[in-house]
């Protein structure tokens, strides 16, 4: 069975509507039935998530006992002394196990300016975190601009849209520490395989999308995509556990 | 692991199940898709092990159908059995739409799409021939929705004008699920076809308990969308392999069987 560790799943946050959040051990029980083996996590779903401190207590606590959750925590830039300074936030993270870095700019009210989040990324890419970066907080011409700042820091782009391949590419083509993830509504004809062709399978994750997309989806798309098993098995687990790997600790 | 949900997730293909999507594409639209060809289309299914996929070609969204519904046959002839067509129609000119109805059916084409991109109600008089000639021949219609109020109106209407249509509900539960799944209940000629790019975890189950599963047909969406990430979605689904072999196959099936040449 090939190994699969999950790039783009959650679980813990709330949006309008959701009597109750989808919790770790749901997560958990869902990857055995799907013999996913391991999973980046952070908090999702976000809508509704305004405290990034009390949502990344949690997200440590749920992790802790369960080895197979590795936490990707939110960080922000503490222009405002609301946090603690961010070479420290990057410490404090990678003491708790974290595998890469949520930003949500526009959840956590900051912009991509380097005057704003200067700090921020360059204490990333000292680490080599990997910062974990979401189509719906970053547009791609976003995450470019970030990449060409910061070309030592791995960069993971999930959530991306069925409608982008045009702009992913180039992005991709351009940029060497640009990470995708499929998963979410990443649902395009033979796209997984153009990403493959174009760029080498070393960049492409498997992701899932959970809690909000049936995980199935994301794992039948990689299998039953035409790429070599080599291919498959750096998709399904191997560029990931890489990438968590390469974290200076 | 149920033994579907093993198969997918090992990558093999669905042999012997008897797959039939009833919503593919044929087609260029805005955005890109690396392939556009019927036979990388084909290549996908072989895959996965879907047999036959019902097609329509995206030229419905931009008006020159003739062009479209002219690809969709080449692809038929070129794939026998693996490939069939649904007319597409602009609703210009109530005779053209008519007649190309008419020929199209003539040449092999096994139901209707229509998309209302265009603005145009369903129940669009240009488009009333033509529902009367898929009544007759108690063919599918396959609708594209984005749960609008004014398009549920519609869609009560058409289902209890023409009787003999199934009408097929594409992105059912886009929004709105247990609306979707009370016309379902309400129309026993009204299909639910739930394809939809994000993948709605639980999407599946809810309709099928609350349609019921016999009222759910798959349909991947493919060229448009990824045929293997839809599949997933059945795949996966909280529901007994029966259920999922219904969904995927045997409702479908029974749909084709009643088609009048």
């Amino acid at each position: 069975m090939l190994q699969l560790f999950d790039a783009y799943s959650g679980f813990g946050g709330n949006k309008p509507a959701q009597r109750r959040p989808v919790g770790a051990d749901e997560w958990l029980a869902e990857m055995s039935r799907l013999s996913i083996g391991r999973a980046l996590v952070r908090t999702a779903p976000e809508e509704l998530d305004s405290d990034y401190a009390a949502s990344n207590d949690a997200l440590f606590g749920a992790c802790e006992n369960r080895a197979a959750l590795v936490p990707c925590p939110i960080l922000i830039p503490n222009t405002a002394d609301d946090a603690i300074p961010e070479d420290r936030q990057v410490e404090a993270v990678l003491a708790c196990g974290a595998g890469a870095a949520c930003l949500r700019p526009k959840r956590d009210q900051w912009t991509l300016s380097e005057w704003v989040c200067g700090p921020l990324f360059a204490a990333l890419e000292r680490r080599k975190l990997p910062a974990f970066c979401r189509e719906g907080e970053f547009s791609l011409a976003q995450v470019a601009e970030l990449a060409g700042r910061y070309p030592r820091l791995p960069l993971i782009l999930a959530g991306v849209g069925y409608r982008s391949q045009r702009v992913l590419l180039p992005l991709l083509e351009t940029f060497g520490n640009v990470h995708v993830s499929i998963g979410g509504a990443f649902s395009v004809h033979r796209g997984l395989e153009q990403l493959v062709w174009k760029v080498g399978p070393e960049r492409v994750l498997f992701g899932s999308g959970f809690p909000a997309s049936e995980p199935m989806a994301a794992v039948a798309q990689l299998m039953y995509s035409e790429v070599s098993e080599s291919q498959r098995e750096l998709i399904g687990a191997g560029n990931l556990s890489r990438l968590v790997g390469e974290v200076q600790r | 692991m149920s033994s579907l949900l093993d198969l997918g997730r090992r990558g093999e293909p669905l042999a012997g199940l008897d797959v039939i999507d009833m919503h593919g594409h044929l087609g260029r639209y805005d955005f890109a898709v690396p392939d556009l060809s019927p036979a990388g289309l084909v290549a996908v299914m072989d895959r996965i092990g879907v047999r036959t996929v019902l097609c329509s070609h995206l030229s419905c969204t931009r008006g020159d159908v003739h062009r479209g519904n002219q690809e969709v046959l080449e692809a038929m002839r070129a794939h026998p059995g693996r490939i069939k067509g649904y007319v597409t129609l602009w609703p210009g000119d109530r005779e053209e739409a008519t007649g190309e109805t008419r020929r199209r059916l003539d040449e092999g084409f096994v139901g209707l799409k229509l998309h209302n991109i265009n603005a145009f109600a369903y129940t669009d008089p240009a488009y009333a021939a033509a529902m009367a000639m898929a009544n007759e021949r108690r063919m599918p219609v396959l609708l594209h929705t984005w749960a609008a109020e004014e398009e549920f109106a519609q869609f009560r209407k058409l289902a209890a004008e023409y009787p003999e249509v199934s009408l097929l509900l594409a992105h059912a539960g886009v929004d709105n699920p247990r609306e979707y799944a009370r016309l379902a209940r309400d129309f026993e000629n009204v299909y639910l076809d739930p394809c939809f790019s994000m993948a709605p975890r639980g999407l599946i189950a809810q309709l099928a308990e609350d349609a019921g599963v016999e009222k759910l047909i798959w349909g991947s969406d493919a060229i448009f969308l990824c045929m293997p990430q839809q599949l997933g979605r059945v795949l996966g689904a909280d529901i007994p392999d029966a259920d999922k072999r219904k969904i995927l196959s045997q409702n479908a099936r029974k749909l084709l069987d009643r088609i009048r040449t």
